[in-house]
């Protein structure tokens, strides 16, 4: 039922929400898990302002206001053989939870993820993964759901010297094209990744990252512009409500790779 | 605390609110948006989205920025069109439970005069809010600035408003504020909104370019708050209260404290958007407030607060121009 969810702050904090940063923050959800009552959340984030810093500097015990879920999640593609789930940087959370879902349904799924550098990689390896581009149990997260992870860094400095773009096509070879794709990331590489998929007629699904007033749908912040058969050939939907996955082939991205 | 032991009810001009809080144009959606977060039936009354002739798409993201206290928006009117809102969000508007007022914006004279005509013979449409004031479109100021045009504008739409409450939402974007209402009262106005957004720009300090793919945007939040207080107890001292017109005060109120301070400076009743983001369960809680608030000063209604600012009529919101030293 769930990828996105904007989490805020609000009490100790009170301070903060009336003089300085004013609006939530967008997270996906990496995972969830329930304890009687309570309920655990993983959220992923890297601090890259004031919100991300105030949320980082948080301690156990503080308390926070969280809506959500919103939006609609990574639905699984009926009849392939493969589900594959690439990851850009700090992309990968939505896709652990998908990887929990399509483990649970008990379908088939590999993880691709990359990163610039070795120590950019967010995942916890618990072996090296193979420089060759292939899929080994090396990263826990992904390996907790069963999903065999193929690893990219720009550097070679861990698993295939490369992008995801490059393993998707070497993994997408080897599985004869009977696969369907699901990113999240930084959109220039989704937008590689979407052209991989429609030149081999995989289905691709894209959760887009845009920037967001509110996620209920009033503010009208968030739109993504989606193909259509109008004679402007395109319209807006919010992405935190109709979104944030969308069907990639309807994305007109708005990185020009 | 009891919230039946005070009375919260409000009369704006001919329209009786249960209550002054009310969600304010481009910040609660058509409707139900919020219905799974918030009873809107608890509101005073709810302000739509803009509601131009045609169907616009809006601006290019990015469209908002945070800034500090506040936000920017160059949404650009995005909304769906006079017929598509009549077909579509119209039917949903008695379901809010609460009185509902429609924000209409236009480039012209006759786009106003078109929407507002199709509107008001239509059933569950409480008001008519006219927009003259988005800094987002490329004219769209031009009418909020103008005091000859508004009356011009606001005279016209008055000759096919016949059952809804006609309110003029002025622009901040102007040397005096009083000037305006009194062109909108003049024109037919029974109601001001008082304020749109302020003119701003944030700026990409790595990429020298604006944050906002519109380049400008307006600025609404905490961040806006002093200024609206002041326009507001401005345009009640110098223009509404003497001819009974009420206003509806908005900018940056996110607590309760922010409503009386809106109300005591003049306002009838109070706007909460940008705060809806965060928390749209803010209306409830401000009533919450406002109930305890009167409860401890002893008064039995909220009307007691209204205009009652202590303000000698030299003061500074009594004439523009700068007083603070
Ligand atoms: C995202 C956004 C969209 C808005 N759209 C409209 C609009 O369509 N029509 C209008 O009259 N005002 C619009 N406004 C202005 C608000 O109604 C209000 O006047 C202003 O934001 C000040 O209140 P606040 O500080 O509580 O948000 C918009 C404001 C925001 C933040
Ligand atoms: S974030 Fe406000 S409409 Fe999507």
């Amino acid at each position: 039922m769930v990828t996105w969810t904007p989490g805020v702050p609000l009490n100790p904090i009170d301070e903060f929400f009336q003089r300085e940063t004013v609006l939530r923050r967008p997270f996906s959800i990496g995972g969830l898990r329930r304890r009687g009552a309570t309920c655990e959340i993983d959220i992923i984030g890297r601090t890259i302002g004031p919100g991300t810093r105030f949320l980082g500097s948080m301690k156990p015990g503080d308390e926070t206001d969280i809506l959500g879920p919103l939006g609609r999640p990574f639905i699984p593609v009926e009849g392939v053989m493969v589900h594959v789930l690439v990851s850009g940087g700090v992309g990968f959370p939505p896709l652990l939870w998908f990887a929990d879902r399509l483990q649970r349904e008990r379908r088939r799924a590999t993880a691709v993820c990359g990163a610039r550098t070795r120590d950019l990689l967010p995942l916890t390896m618990t072996a090296e993964p193979d420089s060759g581009g292939r899929e080994t149990m090396c990263a826990s997260e992904f390996a907790a759901s069963s999903a065999p992870t193929i690893i990219t860094s720009d550097d070679g400095t861990i698993g295939m010297k490369g992008t995801t773009a490059d393993a998707l096509t070497g993994l997408l070879d080897r599985l004869g094209n009977d696969a369907a794709v699901y990113t999240c990331g930084p959109e220039r590489m989704m937008r590689r990744v979407a052209e991989i998929c429609a030149a081999r007629r995989v289905a691709c699904r894209a959760a887009l990252e845009r920037v967001m007033g509110c996620g209920m749908g009033t503010c009208q912040s968030c739109v993504v512009a989606l193909k259509d058969e109008s004679e402007r050939g395109w319209h807006y939907e919010l992405c935190c409500t109709h979104g944030p996955v969308f069907d990639a082939a309807r994305v007109m991205w708005e990185s020009h790779a | 605390m009891q919230a039946t032991a005070v009375d919260l009810s409000v009369q704006l001009g001919r329209l009786r609110l249960a209550n002054p809080v009310v969600t304010v144009s481009g910040t609660c959606g058509y409707g139900m948006e919020y219905a799974p977060y918030f009873d809107l039936a608890r509101l005073g009354a709810f302000t739509t989205k803009a509601v131009t002739p045609e169907p616009r798409i809006g601006n290019e993201p990015d469209r908002i920025c945070e800034v500090r206290a506040g936000m920017l928006n160059a949404i650009g009117l995005a909304n769906v069109g006079l017929e598509a809102f009549v077909r579509d969000k119209l039917p949903e508007l008695p379901k809010l439970g609460c009185p509902a007022l429609v924000n209409v914006a236009g480039h012209s004279i006759d786009d106003y005069v078109k929407v507002c005509r199709a509107l008001d013979p239509l059933p569950g449409i409480a008001g008519l809010e006219l927009n003259v004031s988005c800094p987002n479109v490329a004219d769209g100021l031009v009418f909020g600035t103008d005091p000859g045009l508004l009356r011009e504008l606001v005279t016209a739409v008055r000759g096919v408003v016949r059952r809804a409450l006609l309110i003029v939402k002025l622009s901040p974007n102007v040397s005096d504020v009083a000037a305006m209402a009194r062109a909108a009262i003049e024109g037919g106005a029974e109601a001001l909104s008082v304020i749109n957004t302020l003119l701003g720009m944030a700026i990409d300090i790595d990429e020298w370019r604006p944050m906002l793919a519109n380049g400008t945007g307006g600025l609404s939040g905490p961040a806006i708050k002093p200024i609206a207080v002041q326009m507001v107890s401005r345009v009640y001292r110098a223009v509404a209260r003497d001819v009974g017109v009420p206003i509806i005060g908005m900018g940056g109120v996110q607590t309760w404290e922010d409503a009386v301070e809106f109300l005591l400076a003049g306002a009838t009743a109070v706007g909460v958007g940008t705060a809806l983001f965060i928390d749209p369960t803010t209306p409830g809680k401000i009533c919450d407030g406002l109930a305890a608030y009167l409860q401890r000063r002893g008064l039995a209604s909220v009307r007691e607060l209204v205009g009652q600012l202590k303000l000698g009529e030299g003061g500074s919101s009594a004439r523009p121009g700068p007083a603070a030293g």
